[in-house]
């Protein structure tokens, strides 16, 4: 495409602006050289050292348990009058509003992990060939979805070699097959996200390191089989482009997800997708979506309507409408289920100011509990049987920044609580009760320090 | 790079003691590489951060990286490598969305907001403070397509997406970034 006059003319008023506006800037050859070498030995050593670290890593430990205190018995949070403060509360489809409680983050309880579970479990760092793993998922009967791959498996530049998929329990580990050369003619991809749901998993795969770059889901069935389930060209035949990211979800015998799409080249946004589990299937639009999909009883739950409504996909391919949020500026949303639980988190711009929580909303009880001030942006909620949970940013006491902990909720007794660790915790997934996550350094270096499985009193 | 006998008969000892492309040689091919190349990869990193001391710590941090991988950078085009880790260490995208390195709120609720109010960094450079108001993939599209002149393919060749997504992208950031610096700040002559 050529440039017309006016973005001539504009994009030369551009680089006109840059050059008045760029600031001194300098960098010294040598110490790009010196910083080089540091990388390259390092790299040497790690390679070097994985091989003889393995058999010690793979060992497995199981915590000390804390002595159990009774369950709590104080009652559900009372319910009181809708807030004021533009905020709005779920309303039912004849309008009516969700009966409403409400606690602050801000009386969430510092706790030990094991005051909360009855187990925790290490996960080995490496596999027994000493090659790093990763949580990404948990299957319904507690095994840990994990990616395998090394370290150095990304030089800034791309991926330097496939990464595999499997399943990791005290029993061991289960790969799934490799699909780095499917589709063909693929460079190399690495996974970003899992989920499972009774015995199948979804994840997807892409070799973008932007984001932006072409999906590929794929599914191991319940079969033991690997399914490609869908990639983003697939959409060409019905006239979309897609890309951005996916986080693909079990739907029955069908996967869902949402992607940006671009219609004709004219839309934009997200748009809620799904394709058969075993892969070879007919991939269906089946609505536009402000969120990703999150997968409860009644099956996929999204928004759409810029936020305003609140849908559910059935495994039979029907849509129904479930509740209205009315929002009056046009909110960011994220969304996380497990069986008739549906987590909502906010984050709303409006002439009040910046406003976020997370609802906690009973579908068969028709009622809401909202964490106010909770940290409503991001994907890493989770429902996790009878509990939620999710991640809250604290000020480092020190001075020293602050982390990211994770936050676990109680909707039966309005029990609040943040893990005590000092350290930056992210909760890759849950099945019922259980739970597993990872340990990152606290100075956000991308080290994980320890992943585990632990099960909730 | 110009070699008089004495560097020719240096060069001639160093393949008699070390392999080609050893340390001795790499350094001094990388270093001139670095000068020759550094304020283009540091005015980019600038673009796609806007902020002077964090373009140096990116340009730096992607520099080493391409040292590292120096001989397989040296046989294609360095530059072109060089550019594509900066301009993936700027996001680091998939770092961030595989481990859930989660960022500080201040960048989700910036990254959130940029779409509705341009003017809330008032005191930046009016070019940074009207990029900041694109999204992430706008942003480096821009900074990529009509700052650092590539082509299209390029463009998509660095990123990792499809030409139709350059095109789209590009036509509606252009337009927005037009938005963001003609309305307010009365670009004269550029946009008509």
């Amino acid at each position: 495409m050529s440039l017309t006059d006016h973005e001539d003319a504009f994009v030369a008023e551009l680089h006109r602006l840059a050059d008045a506006e760029q600031p001194p800037l300098d960098l010294d050859p040598a110490s790009t050289v010196r910083g080089g070498r540091v990388r390259r030995r390092r790299r040497t050593l790690r390679n070097g050292a994985l091989g003889v670290l393995a058999t010690a890593a793979i060992a497995v430990g199981v915590a000390q348990l804390v002595p159990f205190e009774p369950a709590p018995t104080e009652p559900a949070l009372p319910t009181q009058a809708p807030p004021d403060d533009g905020t709005p509360v779920p309303h039912s489809l004849d309008g009516v509003a969700l009966p409403f409680a409400a606690v602050s983050i801000d009386s969430a309880t510092t706790i030990n992990p094991e005051e909360l579970f009855t187990s925790i479990t290490e996960l080995p760092d490496t596999t027994p060939e000493g090659v790093p793993i990763f949580a990404m998922a948990m299957t319904a009967d507690g095994r840990v979805v994990v990616s395998i791959s090394s370290e150095d498996n990304f030089d800034g530049d791309q991926f330097l070699a496939p990464e595999r998929l499997g399943l990791w329990s005290p029993a061991g580990f289960e790969l799934f097959d490799d699909v780095s050369a499917i589709p063909e003619g693929d460079l190399f991809r690495y996974s970003y996200f899992a989920s499972s749901a009774g015995d199948a998993v979804t994840w997807v795969e892409t070799s973008s390191t932007q984001g932006t770059g072409l999906w590929r889901i794929f599914a191991h069935t319940p079969d033991g089989g690997t399914s490609l389930v869908a990639k983003a060209e697939d959409g060409h035949a019905l006239g979309y482009e897609f890309g951005g990211d996916a986080m693909p979800r079990v739907l029955g015998d069908r996967v869902v997800w949402a992607s940006e799409g671009w219609y004709s080249g004219a839309s934009e946004g997200l748009v809620l997708l799904s394709a058969p589990l075993g892969g070879s299937g007919t991939l269906r639009v089946e609505s536009d979506t402000v969120t990703h999909p999150a997968v409860g009883d009644r099956g996929a739950f999204f928004v759409r309507e810029n936020g305003n409504l609140v849908s559910v996909l059935r495994e039979d391919g029907t849509i129904e409408d479930v509740l209205r949020y009315p929002f009056t500026s046009k909110p960011i949303i994220s969304l996380a289920a497990a069986g008739d639980t549906l987590m909502v988190g906010v984050h709303v711009e409006g002439s009040s100011g910046t406003k976020t929580w997370i609802d906690v909303i009973d579908l068969t009880a028709q009622n809401v509990t909202r964490i106010e001030e909770a940290n409503g942006l991001g994907d890493g909620k989770h429902v996790c049987g009878s509990h939620v949970a999710w991640h809250e940013y604290r000020p480092d006491e020190g001075g020293g920044g602050g982390y990211w902990s994770a936050v676990v909720f109680d909707p039966a007794t309005g029990e609040l609580h943040l893990f005590d660790t000092a350290t930056n915790v992210s909760i890759s997934g849950c099945a019922d009760e259980r739970v597993v996550w990872r340990r990152l350094d606290s100075t956000r270096d991308e080290e994980v320090l320890t992943e585990a499985l632990a099960t909730f009193r | 790079m110009a070699a008089g006998p004495a560097s020719g008969r240096e060069d001639t000892e160093h393949v008699l003691v070390r392999p080609v492309g050893e340390p001795m040689g790499r350094d001094r091919e990388f270093t001139a590489f670095v000068l020759e190349h550094r304020a283009t990869l540091l005015r980019a990193a600038w673009l796609l951060v806007g902020d002077a001391h964090r373009a140096e710590e990116l340009a730096q941090q992607a520099l080493e990286r391409t040292y590292v991988a120096w001989p397989r950078a040296r046989t294609g085009d360095p530059v072109a490598y060089a550019r594509r880790v900066l301009v993936n260490l700027r996001t680091d995208t998939w770092r961030r969305r595989r481990r859930e390195v989660l960022v500080e709120p201040v960048e989700l609720v910036e990254h959130a907001r940029a779409h509705h109010d341009p003017d809330r960094a008032g005191d930046r450079d009016r070019l940074v403070r009207a990029l900041a108001t694109l999204s992430e993939r706008q942003r480096r599209i821009v900074v990529l397509r009509y700052l650092m002149d590539l082509s299209e393919a390029e463009v998509a060749a660095d990123l990792g997406v499809s030409l139709g997504t350059v095109k789209s992208t590009a036509s509606r950031a252009l337009a927005e970034l037009r938005a963001a610096l003609g309305t307010r700040d009365g670009l004269e002559g550029a946009s008509r």
